[in-house]
């Protein structure tokens, strides 16, 4: 199980500042652009709010799943934003978030494995445990931790 | 109840699967059998046979793209609803089904 070759130390942060949605989705790539993970910034950003306009990435429980899988990405990761301040998700729909995922999947990767923990990171999402052990957790290594004990079985 | 369900999103990443999940489990807290095919990443998973779709009494679309080889339910129930509705409220969306049917 390859966890460490999607996220790592450096694709986490808590108390993160941003007042919007566009804000916290730019700060989390500027994390995977000085991660290497990026070929083109500008471009990801677009096509993740692209993803955005389709439908909703609000998961419940003050978690948003902001993701694109495209050829804007060099490598598959994940960057784990943990918000100071809840901001506002969805106009429509009045969800507030403090904990945003960034999914950048790489549009070749065929390797299933990668895939594979995104989707159960995901399905994680759902659990009202996992969420509150996520909120409950602040240094990067406990957060971590978290991820490696939940993927050990994939 | 037999229901049946079929999930995909545009990306195949994440909505998929946890839409999948959801219904199960609130399938399986309403009591209701169900049955649900992901058309994501790994392409068609757990696919739904033809004896299958005859027996079921519905069939939920949680998609937000286009149903693969959707030619295999001409002529049941169709529950359409977008794949983010299960993430966030599962029961509604089997409850909003069954009552198409009775």
């Amino acid at each position: 199980m390859e966890l460490l070759d999607l996220i790592n130390e450096n694709l986490i942060v808590t108390g993160l500042e941003a007042s919007n949605k566009e804000e916290t989705i730019k700060k989390l790539i500027d994390m995977l652009e000085k991660e290497e993970r990026l070929i083109s910034r500008e471009k990801f950003f677009e096509d993740v709010l692209f993803r955005e306009q389709l439908c909703s990435t609000y998961v419940g429980q003050g978690v948003a799943i902001p993701h694109g899988k495209t050829d804007a990405v060099k490598k598959t990761s994940v960057a784990i934003g943990k918000l100071a301040k809840p901001i506002e998700w969805d106009e429509k729909e009045n969800n507030y978030v403090n904990i945003v995922f960034l999914l950048a999947v790489q549009d070749k990767d065929a390797d299933n494995q990668h895939l594979r923990i995104l989707a159960n990171i995901a399905t994680k999402l759902m659990e009202k445990d996992f969420i509150d052990n996520l909120t409950s957790i602040n240094d990067k290594d406990g957060i971590l931790a978290l991820f490696r004990e939940d993927t050990k079985e994939l | 109840m037999k229901i049946l369900a079929i999930t995909a999103c545009p990306s195949g990443v994440a909505h998929t699967y946890m839409a999948a999940n959801a219904l199960k489990k609130a399938a399986q807290e309403l009591g209701h059998e169900i049955k649900v095919e992901t058309q994501g990443a790994f392409g068609i998973e757990n696919e739904l046979k033809a004896n299958e779709i005859k027996e079921a009494a519905v069939i939920i679309f949680a998609v937000d793209t286009k149903v693969t080889k959707e030619e295999r339910f001409a002529g049941k129930i169709i529950h359409r609803v977008t794949v983010s509705e299960p993430i966030t409220n599962a029961k509604k969306v089997i409850s909003d089904a069954i009552s198409k049917v009775v």
